[in-house]
């Protein structure tokens, strides 16, 4: 191919690409730079931003509650990473088997990840209801509870990890299933010919195999957990007595609840840090997981 | 999603606004159905007499001043915005709306006077005026006349206290099947108790937390008995999470304390009698709140004489008996409070409303009050549940308000 081909054809691809880079850079990188340029300032939505340098950054720095929300996002990302990931793995290759209706128990599962929020919020409130919910009569069987699932602050933030599993289980199952089918036939029937048996078929060829997509699977599940918003401002509020007031719902109190648009900006920045953070190690993770599959 | 949204309502705006010949005034408003429902024929009228004054109606139901400011921060103020006393501090601060005095003072038709005066100083602050007051909100005693009459208890009246409060209460709680008074853990509702008996939640210049002073935890210490000292009022685990509302409704609550808000839908629900009394004195008498909602003028309006005109439209007599006939609001004017519009129809006691508010007083915020609010609400919780004493709970929250209220005046 001839080099003014080539340009005429990065003139083209450029044009092409335009109107998807002028909308990220209006809707999405524009707006992440103000938001950093309003973390150094106060603003509440009403005339100009205020510049008052690093004070949001001290102001959350000297505020023990930010730390109790850091603590208690912390807590909800580890419960909501390992039951998330341990859960669709387990479902995965329970459903990678041949079983009867097994397109159906698939479709079952991923149903939640396409059913809104809103109306899981709703039905989960009912199953958690204390005096007339699903769960408590479960419990009941085994003359255990009642809970206050949702209004008892020990209970509170485990129930809403509970909710978050549920609603995007099935996305990372897929995930799984997609990753497990990639495992060649080949390969696990040597493995059983070798004498090897289904534990052992299934960590020494099947979990090295799923080693990419478990790396990228943990790490959107993370970053997913740190963003959580929605379940908590449709179930809790941040309640009872804080306790489950986790960043992404703090962040938004501040913004809109409470017009301190400065130090929203500035939650999210750090939020930004941590995820950048995580990212870099579960990166470095990988590589090393990699290096292992050559060696 | 949000940030499209504002550009669809800045789009819809000025497509609104580009209209050739006269501009519409932008007109924001919350309210229910009814409300819009009320609104909508006066509007009509108002364009009737006013060709050259068309009116844009923006109503939000909901988050309003959330959405007000987001209006705002996209340079689409609303010309005429409907606010609240509460949330105007926060307006008022900073300069986004325009001093009413003197268009007041000198306006042919309306006069300061035809306004109650505590009505007139919800709407302003620091001396200036910035709304023209529609309604006066204020708090009272409903009770259940049937289970009075019952159990042979004499009716509420003014000058009743506390401890009579108590005393009818016990005599009217049976079981978990009826109670004495009404229990809400928002501040609204326990404010008049703090304040009765002489406490608050910051001092006058809004400079520091006064919760944890003596008076203050006395005070609060009495609203907690009513739950677990006396048990005259219904706990979480007896009647979950209804609100004293519902439960008056349903026959179950003797007394609750309310707004003019609920009489609507008591006229049309409430099969037994009913009437208000006023809320009982404390050891500093009988206080409660005196807040307001009317019409503001932003500074971006550009054409502020005809945004004055549809203000004063609003507030006339007519439209404000029109509001006011529905039984929701108490009117800002004493004309139309003293006419049948007010005094007609359930409860036979409504002058009640009037009289309360010659010792009742604006509820005192800062810039912070949202946030200080969910901590009142959401930090008071074990208290109210009855898991740990009203001072240990407040001690954590007091600190907060304190470094809120710092924040708040630097």
């Amino acid at each position: 191919m001839s080099a003014p081909l080539r340009r005429a054809e990065a003139r083209w691809a450029f044009w092409l690409l335009l109107p998807a880079l002028a909308g990220i850079g209006i809707f999405t990188v524009l707006p992440t730079l103000g938001s950093f340029l309003l973390s150094f300032a106060q603003w509440d939505l009403l005339g100009a931003p205020k510049w008052v340098g690093l004070a949001n950054y001290q102001d959350l720095a000297g505020d023990p509650l930010f730390y109790r929300v850091m603590l208690q996002t912390g807590v909800f990302v580890l419960l909501y990473v390992v039951f998330d990931v341990a859960l669709a793995l387990g479902l995965a290759i329970a459903l990678n088997q041949k079983v009867r209706f097994q397109a159906l128990y698939r479709t079952a599962y991923f149903m939640p990840v396409v059913t809104s929020m809103v109306a899981g919020a709703i039905l989960w409130s009912w199953i958690f209801d204390p005096r007339t919910g699903l769960l408590n009569a479960l419990l009941a069987l085994f003359h255990l509870g009642p809970v206050r699932w949702l209004s008892d602050t020990h209970w509170a933030l485990p129930s809403l990890v509970m909710v978050s599993v549920w609603k995007n289980l099935g996305y990372d199952m897929l995930l799984f299933l997609a990753g497990l089918q990639a495992v060649p036939a080949q390969q696990l029937e040597a493995a059983s010919l070798d004498g090897a048996n289904g534990v052992q078929r299934f960590r020494f060829v099947t979990l090295p195999m799923l080693g990419p997509t478990l790396v990228m699977v943990t790490m959107m599940a993370t970053i997913r957990a740190f963003q959580t918003f929605d379940t908590v401002y449709l179930m809790t509020e941040g309640g009872p007595h804080r306790s489950t007031t986790i960043i992404g719902f703090w962040l938004f109190q501040n913004a809109f609840t409470y017009f301190k648009l400065g130090k929203a900006s500035a939650l999210a920045y750090i939020l930004f840090a941590v995820l950048v953070a995580l990212s870099g190690l579960q990166w470095w993770a990988r590589r090393r997981l990699s290096h292992q599959e050559d060696a | 999603m949000l940030r499209k949204g504002i550009v669809v309502l800045t789009t819809l705006l000025l497509a609104a606004c580009a209209r050739p010949g006269t501009e519409a005034i932008t007109f924001s408003t919350w309210g229910s159905i009814d409300e819009i429902e009320t609104l909508k024929p006066l509007l009509a009228d108002f364009e009737r007499a006013n060709p050259d004054v068309p009116v844009k109606l923006i109503h939000i139901p909901d988050e309003y001043p959330h959405k007000v400011r987001l209006l705002a921060a996209s340079r689409s103020m609303p010309d005429v915005l409907f606010m609240e006393s509460q949330t105007l501090p926060g307006f008022a601060n900073r300069g986004v709306l325009r001093d009413l005095g003197p268009m007041l003072a000198h306006d042919p038709e309306l006069k300061p006077g035809d306004f109650y005066r505590p009505v007139l100083d919800a709407m302003s602050w620091k001396g200036t005026l910035y709304g023209i007051p529609r309604d006066l909100s204020n708090l009272v005693i409903f009770y259940n006349k049937k289970l009075f009459d019952t159990a042979g208890v004499p009716y509420p009246k003014a000058g009743w206290t506390y401890e009579d409060m108590v005393a009818r209460a016990q005599r009217l709680t049976r079981g978990d099947a009826q109670f004495g008074v009404g229990f809400s853990p928002y501040p609204l509702y326990w404010l008049p108790y703090l304040w009765s008996d002489g406490g608050d939640v910051m001092d006058p210049d809004t400079q520091r937390c006064t919760l944890l002073e003596p008076t203050s935890l006395a005070a609060l210490q009495r609203y907690y008995d009513l739950r677990f000292k006396y048990h005259v009022a219904p706990t979480e685990a007896q009647v979950g999470n209804a609100r004293p509302s519902q439960l008056f409704a349903q026959g179950k609550l003797a007394m609750m304390v309310g707004g003019r808000w609920v009489v609507p839908g008591f006229r049309k629900k409430l099969d037994f009698p009913w009437d208000v009394a006023p809320f009982p004195a404390g050891k500093a008498g009988s206080v409660v709140d005196a807040d307001a909602s009317g019409w503001s003028i932003s500074k971006t309006c550009k054409q502020p004489e005809k945004a004055w005109r549809l203000i004063r439209f609003l507030a006339s007599r007519k439209a404000i008996a029109a509001f006011t006939e529905s039984g929701l609001i108490v009117p800002s004017r004493p004309d139309v409070a003293n006419s049948p519009a007010f005094l007609s129809g359930a409860p036979a006691s409504s002058r009640v409303f009037l009289d309360v508010v010659a010792a009742s007083r604006p509820t005192r915020t800062s810039p912070s009050y949202d946030e200080i609010q969910y901590e009142l609400i959401d930090g008071m919780t074990p208290a109210w549940n009855g898991e740990a004493g009203v001072e240990e709970t407040l001690r954590p929250i007091a600190k907060r308000i304190d470094a809120l209220l710092r924040e708040d005046n630097r």
